[in-house]
């Protein structure tokens, strides 16, 4: 008994060990019950399903699932949308992959101009939320399939755009995956820079032919990178809604995410939390292969250390052409839905590009009409911007410092089953679909159970979600950053015996400050710009600025809701260029390293 | 002080007009506003017993609490907390806190997520929304009404209004929805019957707000299959083809939403986009679309041309969604909540929604903003039936999504 | 016992399903300064990691001083700062954020030694390592040598009494490297503490240690003074691993039938003369024969012909590879010869120190003499 206790202490002296067992207890606690709520939720009456189940509300029935797979539905209302879903994540990830690819490699391995501005435009995409480009898609490419004034592109060249170039599928794909293609910039791009070139070049003299390297030498390198961009891509775009949602109606293409949300919107939320279910169940499947296929390799990126040996293939004729068709293809993507926006929220009427047609009301007027005056003298927007400030530091504090300290932990125990359990349970909040999260969340925490307060109503609520749902970008970047620093320098000073925070303080957070801040900003980002996860759980004292976008695009103030997009994108770029420039932290160094 | 005065007087001057009867209550309320601060705290202190001691059962069988009981209550209690889907309701609450001093928290939350916040809520008995005012007539029904959630209160004040006691799912307000269309090509009076939007010459040129992600476009249509209104489209079918309808379905109403479906409707993600997509000039067709009737209003905003007309369509030309004020069982602000629901109906409490176009107070001596009364047209549009509703909106919602 | 002695008793330590080091017992005198020496992944760097209390061991006690430091029975494990160690790591684990003074004065400022005392106790160990130019630049600022110094000035700093080196010279050129052993050596004289050492360099440990404990594949094999480890390896891994160039091993056959034990190889004969003679002749009929390269002699005196290879002049010696009697044999000789290619020469193996090896298990069988007989 006594040497279990001392066992029992021994292993508690180490600070690692305690907070993976913290890290264990709490997030087993955050995610895992929620997922059992879940999967609870497909099979019990919920009460909006009364009258349908005929049964009373919380008793247990098969009810949800055996519509799902009735022989009348099971065609039109899963397997199609099972379908689309999987067709839009196998090809979102193909075009991030390619796009973001083929980026990563002209900007690092080729002596393309203008690299600097491309390489911070094309990051644009990836602050910008994703379905600010399904509407700009549309301001430009809408044909008379969807009535109203005709996109930007057809009163121009007069071309009307087909429908499958317009809508459903072809943008649905396209935008997911450049919306995620910086992922697999940085990604790729971190084995590229460190890649050492003598590995394409000890190929290249053994007469290997070019597509011969690329297929047999670049591309195992850079695999680990593409299976970590498969992971997150095909995650996101299984679950993508707004962007499917806008682009998918006016031609009915519906996704499991689409549905699952209508379910869950409708009276029979129990069948959309089996869509929700089997949409993790197909995530799952997607890590547990990319975990298979990466093995228990301990760093994505390093391939053979520090390399300075790289040498920058030349383009030759080309420059010129690939550098300007590189620069107009990232200045489309990026600028002209910030164009769009701002036009947007400066006309009068919609449609309608004439100088006359342009008014700042909707910005800076007294009255800017139904009520409410300009957004920059409107006391709710200032609030809301308070709040959205407020909370994104809030959650990017915590769900930083978790990573960081997730990462320390799973680094140090790296290969232990209980680092590989934390490990998986921070990514697992990724997988999981916002709304159903927020619900879950919302049950779970209206009521105090035992120790756990009851959080419904407080902010603490919001950022306690926010930490959970950002946690698996920041416990990435954690990780990466403490598998970049050599664990002996924390050695060293143990055996000197520096206590434990004063190493974290004094040695490790500051040599990886720069790092472990991108932790902190990938979270602040996303947080800004999160409308889904916060909408059920926000009071009004927090009301935040994508709910008033919610306000506003659902009373059809467009002009307002332009603003607060074009807002919302610039105060996102604008954090990003301030704290790189002041810490070097940028979001490009907080996944890939 | 000028202005409360003025306004608490304009306050009895509605009371006195809404109601023929009984309108001493009122009065007394008025007379507790005017009066001086000290006799205000004197009520207050008083009423903290009576206060104290009422249940909410006891409010049904014992003497109804009298209008200046109910705002000495409301005070003591401080605050109240709301929620709902219109952003009208914002100013309202701001109104509300000005004029009695209270503290008002308004949430604006989209319809489902108010419900399953609200059932949340009550379900963990963590009651945090005192009021809600929700419009989805049947998740009313369903989620709160029949789970014993909303309070079961009664108002003789409000139902000399109404004309109906029971609070317990008061409709405060009723919002309309209309098929409207494109007049810059065919002007006024186009739209004539509704089986045009199932006509295949007009295929693809009617819109809608996806009823997914709006419960009361599914309530809209899920009525047309109710008997009263599958007659009524039969018979305009006949005059619409001039043949009997054959059915393939239950009825005319659910032929109805089969054709609008197979002509294949535009469904959209809001009623502005619905009615931008109409209105737009410069088109080569007449779209037909189904929102929300406030967005006539906003047609010299948005530059767009929209019309319509609901008595010349045949069979309806729109929805009346009714908007209930729904107070909660075991809420922290009960008084204040009722005498919310109460000033709702006043005309101060309509005051935010005076230029509301297409809302209709339940109170009709209020103004509106629309240029006819709901009694004008109420034959003319679809109105809920809760108890048909609650037996058919599944089916609907079953039936759209198989023919999607 | 003295308080810096280390004793590990049956120490092992697992990752998962591979074995790291296996039942390892090892005794460490107070003073000494013995070699953890291996191929790498031989377990050596595990060893010393868990003498630090880095690591910590599946199995096992281990022992400093009088002191149990780690006992997988008893639960016992303390910390490595209780254990009065000091590490000097591969990397030097510089903190690249810090100047030379505070790497050297941040242990001492976490021990609340005043300013004045850590001033003055820097100041030393910078003369001592001739560091006193550098105080305010950064690890980055400096070269291999002086980033080595800085470190071993850091882990001197708290007086460890054992101090624990993880191929500390591994990053040096060659120059620095010998520069350091001396260094090191008198490092050792002056402080007094017990230094182990791991290097998978055989030099190294030859010229350092005054014990070496040689590792392979998680298993100690032999755990002796370097002369020792030198002239009479435990199996052939041992032979094989110290000395440079390697041991020759040549496969014979055993004939024990006479009084005298014979082997043969080809057409030559050699009579043996055992130190253990019993067992060189009940272990069987072939036995594998471990020379060393400078008992190979080879020229014109020589009774077995043989014929060079390659030569490969040192300067101050030259390593010849010689075909003799069917192998290639490494032989070293003094000076600077020339010896051409392919050049007739004759190659004498008498009289020297030669170890018998047994085929199958490699190990040890006997050390002796052999010479020659002519048929």
């Amino acid at each position: 008994m006594k040497v279990q206790a001392r066992k029992v202490g021994n292993f508690l002296k180490k600070p690692h060990n305690i907070i993976l067992l913290v890290l264990l207890v709490c997030l087993a606690y955050l995610v895992v019950v929620p997922l059992i709520y879940i999967l609870k939720d497909t099979m019990i009456v919920h009460t909006s399903e009364v009258n349908r189940v005929h049964q009373e509300a919380g008793t247990l029935t098969s009810y949800h699932w055996a519509k799902t797979f009735s022989a009348g539905e099971v065609y039109s209302t899963f397997l199609v949308p099972l379908f689309n879903s999987l067709l839009c994540a196998v090809f979102s990830c193909i075009i991030a992959i390619v796009a973001g690819g083929l980026f990563a490699w002209l900007v690092i391995r080729t002596d393309m101009h203008c690299k600097k501005l491309c390489s911070t435009l094309f990051m644009f995409l990836y602050i910008m939320p994703g379905w600010t480009l399904a509407i700009a898609w549309t301001n430009f490419f809408k044909n008379s399939l969807v009535g109203g004034t005709t996109g930007i592109f057809e009163a121009i060249t007069g071309i009307s755009t087909p429908n499958w170039f317009a809508y459903g599928f072809f943008p649905i794909v396209l935008v997911t995956g450049l919306h995620y293609a910086p992922y697999a910039y940085i990604l790729i791009g971190g084995i590229l820079k460190n890649m050492d070139s003598n590995l394409e070049e000890a190929a290249q003299i053994l007469k290997t032919s070019r597509f011969r390297i690329f297929i047999k030498v670049t591309l195992p390198l850079v695999k680990p990178a593409v299976l970590s961009t498969v992971l997150l891509v095909f995650a996101s775009g299984l679950s993508v809604f707004s962007t499917a949602q806008f682009l998918g109606l006016p031609v009915k293409f519906y996704t499991l995410a689409t549905k699952m949300y209508s379910y869950l919107n409708g009276t029979n939320p129990g069948r959309g939390y089996v869509y929700a279910v089997i949409m993790l169940v197909l995530s799952f499947s997607i890590l547990y292969l990319n975990q298979r296929m990466l093995g228990t390799r301990k760093s994505y990126t390093t391939v053979s250390g520090k390399s300075s040996n790289i040498s920058l293939t030349k383009l030759r004729g080309g420059r010129k052409i690939i550098s300007a068709a590189v620069v107009i293809f990232v200045m489309a993507v990026t600028l002209l839905p910030f164009l769009s926006f701002a036009t947007e929220s400066l006309t009068q009427v919609k449609g309608d590009y004439s100088l006359a047609n342009f008014t700042l009301r909707y910005w800076i007027a007294e009255d800017a009409g139904i009520g409410f005056s300009g957004i920059l003298r409107n006391p709710t927007f200032w609030k809301a911007l308070k709040n959205t400030l407020l909370l994104a530091v809030c959650c990017s504090v915590g769900a930083g410092t978790v990573g960081c300290l997730a990462g320390y932990g799973i680094a140090r125990k790296w290969g232990t089953k209980l680092a590989s359990c934390v490990n998986s349970l921070t990514f697992l909040p990724y997988l999981i679909p916002s709304i159903a999260i927020s619900a879950i969340y919302l049950s779970m925490f209206s009521v105090r159970h035992g120790i756990i307060p009851a959080l419904y109503g407080s902010s603490a609520m919001l950022v306690l979600i926010g930490v959970v749902k950002y946690l698996p970008m920041a416990s990435r970047s954690g990780l990466n950053s403490m598998f970049q620093i050599s664990a002996t320098l924390e050695e060293s000073a143990l055996i000197m015996g520096v206590p434990w925070h004063k190493r974290m303080c004094r040695i490790l957070v500051p040599i990886q400050k720069t790092s472990i801040m991108s932790g902190y900003l990938l979270p602040f980002i996303s947080c800004t710009r999160e409308m889904e996860l916060f909408v059920l759980l926000y009071t009004p004292s927090s009301v935040l600025l994508t709910t008033l976008l919610f306000m506003y695009n659902q009373k059809g103030y467009e002009q307002f809701a332009n603003a607060i997009t074009l807002l919302i994108v610039i105060i996102v770029i604008s954090l990003n260029t301030i704290i790189n420039k002041l810490t070097g932290a940028s979001i490009d160094s907080g996944i890939g390293g | 002080m000028m202005k409360k005065k003025w306004l608490a007087l304009v306050l009895t001057g509605v009371m006195a007009v809404g109601t023929i009867a009984g309108c001493g209550d009122s009065g007394n309320g008025a007379a507790v506003t005017e009066s001086n601060a000290e006799n205000e705290a004197a009520v207050a202190a008083e009423s903290e017993d009576a206060g104290g001691a009422e249940s909410e059962a006891a409010a049904n069988q014992e003497e109804e609490t009298s209008y200046d009981d109910l705002v000495a209550a409301a005070k003591e209690e401080g605050s109240l907390v709301f929620y709902g889907a219109n952003s009208y309701l914002q100013d309202a609450a701001d109104r509300f806190a000005e004029e009695f001093g209270l503290k008002v928290e308004f949430t604006q939350l989209g319809e489902t997520e108010m419900i399953e916040k609200i059932t949340s809520e009550c379900q963990a008995g963590a009651v945090n929304a005192d009021l809600v005012c929700a419009q989805d007539t049947y998740r009313v029904m369903a989620e709160l009404v029949d789970t014993g959630y909303a309070m079961n209160w009664s108002n003789s004040r409000i139902g000399e209004i109404v004309g109906d006691d029971d609070c317990t799912s008061l409709i405060w307000y009723y919002d309309t929805k209309s098929f409207m269309y494109g007049s810059e090509l065919v002007g006024e009076g186009w739209l004539t019957n509704l089986w045009r939007i199932t006509d295949p010459e007009y295929k693809g040129l009617f819109t809608m707000k996806d009823p997914s992600s709006e419960g009361v476009n599914f309530d809209m249509l899920t009525m047309l299959t109710s008997d009263e209104y599958a007659s009524k489209l039969a018979d305009a079918y006949e005059a619409y083809y001039g043949e009997e309808i054959t059915l393939t379905t239950e009825n005319a109403g659910w032929e109805f939403v089969k054709m609008l479906f197979e002509n294949d409707v535009l469904l959209t993600t809001s009623d502005s986009t619905c009615a931008t997509t109409i209105g737009a000039l410069g088109m080569t067709d007449t779209w037909i679309g189904y929102f929300s009737t406030q967005r006539y209003d906003t047609q010299e905003d948005k530059g767009i041309k929209l019309s319509y007309d609901l008595s010349t369509c045949s069979p309806v030309g729109g929805y009346a969604y009714p908007v209930y004020s729904i107070i909660l069982n075991g809420c922290n602000h009960p008084n204040a909540a009722k005498l919310f629901t109460e000033w709702l109906l006043s005309e101060n409490g309509w005051a935010a929604f005076e230029d509301y176009y297409g809302g209709f107070s339940a109170n009709p001596a209020n103004v509106h903003a629309t240029e006819y009364s709901f009694d004008d047209v109420k034959d003319y549009i679809v109105l809920d039936d809760p108890d048909y509703l609650v037996e058919h909106r599944a089916d609907m919602e079953d039936f759209i999504e198989s023919l999607r | 016992m003295a308080e810096n002695s280390i004793v590990l008793k049956n120490v092992t330590k697992r990752f998962g399903k591979s074995v790291a080091v296996d039942h390892l017992n090892l005794e460490i005198d107070a003073n000494s300064f013995v070699s953890l020496l291996g191929p790498s992944g031989c377990g050596k760097t595990t060893t010393l990691r868990m003498i630090a209390g880095l690591e910590t061991p599946t199995e096992g006690e281990i022992w400093i001083g009088d002191r149990l430091v780690f006992s997988a029975q008893k639960g016992i494990d303390v910390p490595p700062n209780e254990r009065g160690v000091g590490f000097l790591f591969q990397n030097y684990a510089l903190w690249p954020h810090m100047t030379v003074y505070k790497n050297i004065a941040f242990g001492l400022e976490n021990l609340k030694w005043s300013k004045a005392d850590i001033k003055k106790k820097v100041d030393e160990l910078c003369e001592l390592l001739q560091l006193s130019d550098f105080l305010n630049r950064y690890p980055s600022e400096l070269s291999g040598g002086q980033q080595q110094r800085v470190a071993i000035a850091r882990t001197l700093a708290t007086s460890p009494q054992i101090l624990l080196m993880d191929e500390p010279l591994s990053n040096l050129d060659a120059k620095l490297r010998l520069e350091m052993r001396t260094e090191l050596k008198r490092l050792h004289s002056t402080t007094k503490a017990t230094f182990v050492y791991v290097t998978h360099d055989q030099l190294e440990a030859m010229a350092l240690s005054t014990s070496i404990c040689l590792m392979n594949t998680a298993v100690l094999q032999q755990y002796a003074p370097p002369l020792k480890i030198y002239a009479e390896p435990v199996n052939m891994f041992v032979a094989d691993f110290v000395g440079n160039p390697a041991m020759n091993f040549v496969d014979f056959s055993l004939e024990t039938s006479g009084s005298v034990p014979f082997i043969r190889r080809e057409k030559e004969t050699f009579g043996v003369e055992a130190l253990q003679e019993k067992e060189l002749k009940a272990s069987g009929k072939d036995v594998i024969l471990g020379i060393r390269p400078e008992d190979v002699k080879i020229g014109s005196a020589g009774k077995i012909p043989g014929k060079v290879i390659s030569s490969f002049p040192y300067g101050m010696e030259t390593t010849v590879i010689v075909e003799c009697m069917g192998t290639n044999l490494r032989s070293v000789v003094f000076g600077s010869i020339n010896f051409t290619e392919g050049q007739e020469i004759m190659v004498d193996l008498d009289n020297r120190r030669t170890c018998f090896f047994h085929k199958e298990t490699k190990e040890l069988i006997s050390l002796g003499k052999i010479s020659h007989i002519k048929e």
